[in-house]
């Protein structure tokens, strides 16, 4: 059977237990058993949703702050496990959401690169072909052997950037529009991000501005304080988000 | 992935079956030396029994793997094996992240992995030496050989303790195997043991203790080590996800086994009643095996080598039925 879909996304729902407090020691928790304060308040973060997205599909995720976008994000890039519901992936995923996760300030760009790179699952090979076009796309060829702690905020962006974006996903997830760096290289973030669209990836793109999703995406789900709201054609979903 | 564990098993068996020769003959040339009245068919019939044993419990592994996995259904192992295949490059980069910071910016580097130990013996012997006596023949390689083991266990298990809590910030930005913060912690300071080895080697050889065949039995010795003490560090780094209080328990703790454990006494100078409690300290066991193979030329009896598998066996499937058990809940509580 052929598989059509990049992302198949069937009633996934999350919840938490979320403690009044967060309790972290024995000690504490036996006296809240003693005094009869342990409440758990279990709170539903995502419920029931269930979407598909199609191959080369740009899918727009909308929905005001704290409505469980980011949450849904971490679902399907597989680091939290749903509740209940489960979620199918056909083909690599690329997370554009938290850049440069596993950076280590006291190892230089070089060797974090490689760390970076085998954190988002690329083989030695991988890396040793890539090297030169990261550090090109980064513009950062003087200061490979610095250790990134002496690094400025946006150089180390670039670089996390620069390593997300070496491969060619099947499904790229992107977390707001990205604000890396300076205005030059946010127009050349832009311009890759354009490139993989056009290379026929699959896109979840996550934002709260209806604009933006609306000008870029082809379907959209409107998510509302952890409920799905709607479903359908871009526009029409951000009519209706707008019209709130 | 059936195929993966047919491959391990095809591999394992063959060495299964080499050093199951070697160690026989090995026990051969050693027994009839250490134990009166040897009685061969007797040994071989014993020896039979504990190989078989070990190997039908690594031949049930295997078996139940392959028919978890035609089911479709991975299970703990397959995560396991996974961090060795699928995500070797990724635990090669963080054994070596341990490395390189580790000795980062210290003038001798690597060299401080050979100087610690023996400057440790130094101090621990003259201290045992002048101080408090024990009538043990060459003291300072005695001390060498149990406190470098001991060394390799507390460094492994107090780094993977906080290996998931400290891994908070990737946990919550990536997929990857929980497992691999635990191993590779575990294997950074195994390299670093094997390092240390080196002064060990030189102390022995100071004392005129030149290495003999007992010394093949130190792979084996490393296995069931390493089973043993990854098993705890399993268990240690899920306990401290959910209470921290044993980040502090567990720095006293280890105080406590350093002294509790015959690292700089030997066990005969107990009283025969500490001497039995002494059997149930896993430590003890695994001290005695790696003394008697590189200190005293003892070939290790059959009942040690049972005794160290089923220690090992049994914390590695503990510390990794727990760690399975609540892996998906670590993100909530870091």
């Amino acid at each position: 059977m052929e598989k059509d879909y990049a992302v198949k996304v069937e009633n996934v729902s999350m919840h938490f237990n979320n403690c009044s407090e967060k309790i972290d020691s024995l000690k504490e928790y036996f006296l809240k058993i003693v005094k009869k304060q342990l409440f758990f308040k279990d709170f539903i973060a995502v419920k029931d949703v269930s979407f598909e997205v199609k191959k080369g599909e740009i899918f727009g995720i909308v929905g005001t702050n704290g409505s469980g976008k980011s949450t849904l994000l971490k679902i399907i890039s597989g680091i939290l496990t749903p509740t209940s519901g489960s979620v199918k992936i056909n083909g690599t995923i690329a997370p554009l959401i938290e850049l440069g996760a596993g950076f280590d300030g006291d190892l230089t760009a070089k060797e974090n690169i490689y760390l970076n790179g085998a954190v988002l699952g690329y083989t030695k090979e991988f890396l040793d072909e890539k090297f030169d076009s990261i550090v090109d796309f980064a513009e950062l060829h003087d200061f490979m052997d610095m250790p990134l702690k002496n690094y400025s905020s946006g150089m180390v962006a670039r670089i996390a950037f620069a390593i997300a974006t070496a491969i060619n996903p099947d499904i790229l997830i992107v977390d707001e529009i990205l604000s890396v760096g300076d205005y030059l290289f946010q127009q050349k973030c832009e311009k890759r991000i354009k490139e993989l669209m056009d290379a026929g990836v699959a896109i979840i793109l996550v934002s709260h501005s209806a604009g933006q999703i609306e000008s870029m995406c082809d379907r959209a789900l409107w998510i509302e304080k952890s409920i799905p709201k709607m479903i359908g054609p871009a526009k029409e979903v951000c009519a209706a988000y707008q019209s709130l | 992935m059936s195929n993966v564990w047919k491959k391990i098993f095809a591999v394992c068996s063959g060495a299964f079956a080499l050093s199951g020769a070697v160690f026989y003959l090995i026990s051969l040339y050693y027994y009839p030396k250490q134990v009166n009245n040897f009685n061969v068919v007797e040994f071989t019939i014993k020896f039979l029994i504990a190989f078989f044993c070990i190997y039908g419990v690594f031949a049930l592994v295997c078996i139940y793997q392959t028919l978890k996995n035609k089911k479709g259904k991975e299970t703990a192992m397959d995560g396991l094996v996974g961090v060795f295949t699928k995500y070797r490059f990724l635990l090669k980069q963080l054994v070596g992240k341990e490395f390189k910071l580790k000795y980062r910016r210290s003038y001798l580097g690597i060299a401080w992995s050979l100087i610690n130990p023996l400057l440790m013996m130094i101090v621990i012997s003259a201290v045992f030496s002048f101080v408090f006596r024990f009538n043990i023949e060459h003291f300072p390689a005695y001390l060498i050989v149990g406190q470098t083991a001991f060394n390799f266990f507390s460094e492994a298990t107090q780094l993977s303790l906080f290996s998931i809590v400290g891994s908070g910030q990737l946990i919550k930005k990536v997929y990857m195997p929980k497992y691999i913060f635990p191993i590779s912690r575990v294997f950074s300071s195994f390299i670093n043991f094997l390092i240390t080895l080196i002064p060990v080697y030189m102390v022995l050889l100071y004392y005129d203790i030149y290495p003999a065949l007992t010394n093949l039995y130190l792979p084996v010795f490393f296995l069931y080590f390493l089973m043993f003490t990854l098993g705890i560090s399993l268990i240690l780094a899920t306990l401290d996800v959910f209470m921290r209080d044993v980040q502090h328990l567990y720095g006293v703790f280890l105080t406590a086994l350093a002294y509790s454990t015959p690292i700089f006494y030997p066990v005969e100078s107990l009283s025969p009643m500490m001497q039995n409690i002494m059997n149930y300290n896993p430590l003890y066991h695994y001290l005695k095996y790696i003394r008697n193979i590189l200190f005293y030329h003892v070939n290790p009896t059959l009942t040690e080598n049972v005794i160290c598998f089923t220690l090992g066996a049994v914390a590695l499937c503990f510390g990794m039925w727990l760690f399975v058990k609540k892996q998906n809940k670590f993100i909530l509580y870091i």
